[in-house]
């Protein structure tokens, strides 16, 4: 069965496109797991060597890789099924949010009526042209619409197909398992007050408030829809939070007024110039002793010419503009060029909180953790990276 | 408001002729059609053998216990196996042409 929301906007769904969502599911896992070693295996056994063969050496870079791949079917039909299945992804949940709209919104009224959090739009906020502009991960309508919470509803629907529970079950397990490694690598940090940075509907914010009760915790984003979205969702789930329209390189904070900033999957959603702008403001709002979390894809130079190629289909293929460009940073020089030193600077990998042994979970935490093909790649047994800095 | 189904601009395609990409679509969106009416019959079997009134609304209304859950993903992942067969690295062996030639 698709998963299922546990919060007062959810949808009741009809009984076939239930069905629709489950073969989704699969596809997605088929296509990620199957098909992706089926993939990688006709790489060894003949793109490679017929490379070697007429370059005398291997495949230096990714793009190499991906040119050779290009011509090859496996690559075509992975690539083609893939896309098919994110667009599907969407089309199965989108009928079920357009015929309860009215629905969704009453409950956001209802659960938000005597809120514990708060939410703050501000219409002054101009939303760069790649977020009003272009899908998104091909999500029909994108980040921003004209609805005041549609394209929340929409994104956490679709996210229970999308991501085909390598996640976990409530798609929150990346704030779950940064939380906690927080928590356990840094335990002279008891934060009081914690910022996650481009939350969309803060389904990893939630998790930051659970693991830490008496801390005030705050999400921001550029999406109004979103981050309604997020605080009726927030609220029904029982969380006080924060959310407020804001741009993350132009944050309306108080210097030194957080001890954790987060984001995840957030900075290879901006241009360059926004990311250091970001990581400027980040420090700005950041207490001394404060940490800034980015829980991130892998950069590039971490991983093997076949796994760089792997990971950045999405920079070709899924409407990711700045996806590459980012992934070909180093995140160490990158935050020179904000203000922060390279001592200030840590990065591991972790592996996910809700699939690992608690123990397990412990002991990797406290290690550097491997880079490999498993690392910031969707499928079974993943690992995240992060990049930690830590003002002075 | 009517949400929009499709994202905006000019669909990716990968093949070099790119009727084959709609055809793949075409392929895909069948085979989903074609699961969820897998489902539905799996449902409609489910609520048959559990004989009771009310057939239809509680075919409307099943819900996959956990081993129903988990044989019908055991399925899904079969259905696709099948699907996708033809993409298989082949096993080494002689080709149709090889074959021909020896026999002749």
């Amino acid at each position: 069965m698709p998963l299922k929301l546990i919060h007062d906007l959810k949808v009741e769904h009809p009984r076939d496109a239930q069905a629709r969502q489950d073969f989704v599911t699969s596809l997605r896992q088929f296509v990620l797991n199957d098909m992706a070693a089926a993939m990688k295996a006709e790489y060894e056994a003949k793109v490679e060597p017929a490379f070697t063969r007429t370059h005398g050496r291997p495949p230096a870079t990714q793009d190499e890789i991906h040119a050779a791949m290009k011509r090859e079917q496996i690559f075509r039909f992975y690539s083609s099924t893939r896309y098919n299945a994110q667009e599907m992804c969407w089309r199965s949940v989108i009928p079920g949010v357009q015929e309860n709209l009215d629905e969704i919104k009453e409950a956001a009224r209802r659960v938000t009526a005597t809120p514990a959090g708060s939410l703050e739009l501000d219409a002054t906020v101009e939303v760069p042209e790649n977020v009003a502009d272009i899908d998104v991960h091909l999500m029909p309508g994108g980040y921003v619409s004209d609805d005041e919470l549609a394209a929340g509803a929409v994104y956490d629907n679709g996210l229970t197909v999308f991501t085909a529970g390598f996640i976990g079950p409530n798609i929150d397990d990346i704030g779950q398992s940064f939380a906690r490694a927080v928590r356990a690598r840094y335990p002279d940090l008891t934060p009081s007050r914690i910022l996650d940075c481009g939350c969309t509907i803060g389904h990893h914010t939630v998790p930051w408030k659970e693991n830490f009760r008496d801390a005030e915790v705050y999400g921001i984003d550029i999406s109004g829809p979103g981050l309604t979205y997020a605080h009726a969702r927030a609220e029904s789930l029982g969380h006080a939070i924060h959310f407020k329209q804001m741009d993350a390189t132009e944050m309306r904070f108080e210097d030194e007024s957080f001890d954790i900033v987060f984001s995840s999957q957030f900075l290879h959603e901006l241009s360059l110039k926004d990311v250091q702008l970001y990581l400027r403001e980040a420090r700005r709002v950041l207490k001394p002793g404060g940490l800034l979390v980015t829980m991130e894809l892998p950069p590039n130079k971490e991983l093997g010419p076949y796994d760089q190629f792997y990971l950045d289909w999405d920079a070709y293929y899924n409407k990711e503009p700045f996806y590459r460009k980012f992934r070909d940073q180093d995140p160490r020089a990158l935050i020179q060029t904000a203000g922060w030193k390279a001592e200030e600077f840590e990065q591991f990998t972790i592996p996910q909180y809700t699939f690992t042994d608690e123990k397990v979970f412990q002991k990797a935490i406290a290690e550097p953790g491997k880079f490999d093909g498993d690392t910031g790649r969707m499928s079974s047994d993943f690992r995240y990276f992060c990049f930690v800095l830590r003002k002075p | 408001m009517t949400l929009p189904m499709q994202a905006a601009g000019k669909r990716s395609h990968f093949f070099d002729n790119e009727g084959t990409d709609h055809l793949l679509a075409m392929v895909m969106e069948l085979s989903s059609q074609l699961w969820v009416i897998r489902e539905r019959l799996f449902a409609l079997e489910s609520v048959m053998a559990r004989s009771d009134e009310e057939l239809l609304r509680k075919v409307e209304t099943w819900e996959a216990s956990p081993a129903e859950a988990a044989k019908l993903a055991e399925m899904r992942k079969s259905f696709l196996s099948e699907l996708f067969r033809t993409l298989d690295i082949e096993r080494p062996g002689p080709t149709d042409e090889e074959v021909f030639r020896k026999a002749g």
